[in-house]
């Protein structure tokens, strides 16, 4: 029986975007340079050692979260006024990239906890609050996976996508609204801090304010940029199988 | 005196880089799987025709 070769007859392009092209290097080498402020330009922290700087990841790692779950609230609300699937798609990169960035911030937290609370975790009201923001997101994931309406999922992900900002909100204020938690505040005085806290030199803070920019935004919108990208490619893929059922 | 950390720094570097690496490698993976599909049904659409 003759057997039929599939070989590739036509490629459809490929090629990268120079833009991302150059933000994705720019961001590589902002990546390496905020590192190295944190690991050989700033001071050693007198009480804490060493794992004091793993703060120049933690901190900016929460503001990269919080942008890329902003622009889900972002394309959230274009989706629902426009109807168009664009707008889910930078939604969804969004939440992809954002639970990461959370994630790496929920794992900073926990490993510099150990040697300073002598803890890995606390049911501390920051923390937990965190943790609710992470699982949140994950659950988005998870039911957009399992509804198979296009359109009823995008719908749904939109409304859900907008409202999950609220966990991130909340995470954000509750050092401020709760004197129960242990969780120092980094911006401002707090009576927290004598708990493990972050009295920061200007060699800590010139460290702190080269990572803001590249966890707090080059790495989220370079990753989301990315995301979006194989999002065109899945769909690209969904029309052609479209086409190919139609035959 | 300063406590030696260091070692806590260590995993919370791996663990960090670790994580992003994970999504840059599946996000990679996922893109790969999707190209070969694009072109195998290209291809099965060519033949069709």
């Amino acid at each position: 029986m003759a057997t039929k070769t599939l070989t590739p007859t036509k490629t459809t392009s490929t090629t990268i975007p120079r833009a991302l092209a150059a933000l994705t290097l720019v961001t590589l080498l902002a990546t390496l340079g905020g590192l190295l402020l944190g690991l050989l330009y700033a001071g050693t922290d007198d009480q804490q050692g060493h794992i004091q700087r793993i703060f120049y990841i933690h901190m900016p790692a929460f503001f990269g979260a919080f942008v890329a779950f902003g622009t889900t609230v972002f394309g959230g609300l274009a989706y629902l006024r426009t109807r168009q699937a664009k707008w889910d798609t930078l939604a969804l990169a969004g939440v992809e990239t954002g639970l990461a960035l959370a994630v790496v911030n929920l794992a900073t937290g926990s490993i510099w906890a150990r040697p300073i609370w002598n803890t890995w975790w606390t049911w501390d009201p920051r923390l937990t609050s965190a943790a609710i923001m992470a699982l949140t997101y994950m659950a988005y994931l998870m039911l957009r996976a399992g509804i198979e309406n296009p359109d009823q999922r995008r719908r749904f992900a939109s409304v859900y996508g907008i409202l999950a900002i609220t966990t991130v909100i909340m995470t954000l204020v509750i050092i401020r609204i709760r004197p129960d938690t242990i969780h120092p505040a980094v911006i401002g005085s707090s009576p927290q801090n004598a708990e493990g806290g972050f009295g920061l030199t200007s060699s800590m803070l010139t460290a702190l304010m080269g990572n803001l920019p590249v966890w707090g935004l080059l790495i989220p919108v370079t990753l989301m940029w990315w995301r979006v990208r194989l999002e065109s490619v899945q769909e690209r893929v969904e029309a052609l199988k479209a086409r190919l059922g139609e035959k | 005196m300063t406590p030696d950390t260091t070692a806590y720094l260590v995993l919370g570097l791996l663990v960090t880089f670790g994580l992003m690496g994970a999504l840059v490698g599946s996000m990679l993976w996922r893109y790969r799987a999707l190209r070969k599909d694009e072109q195998t049904l290209r291809q099965l659409l060519d033949e069709e025709r």
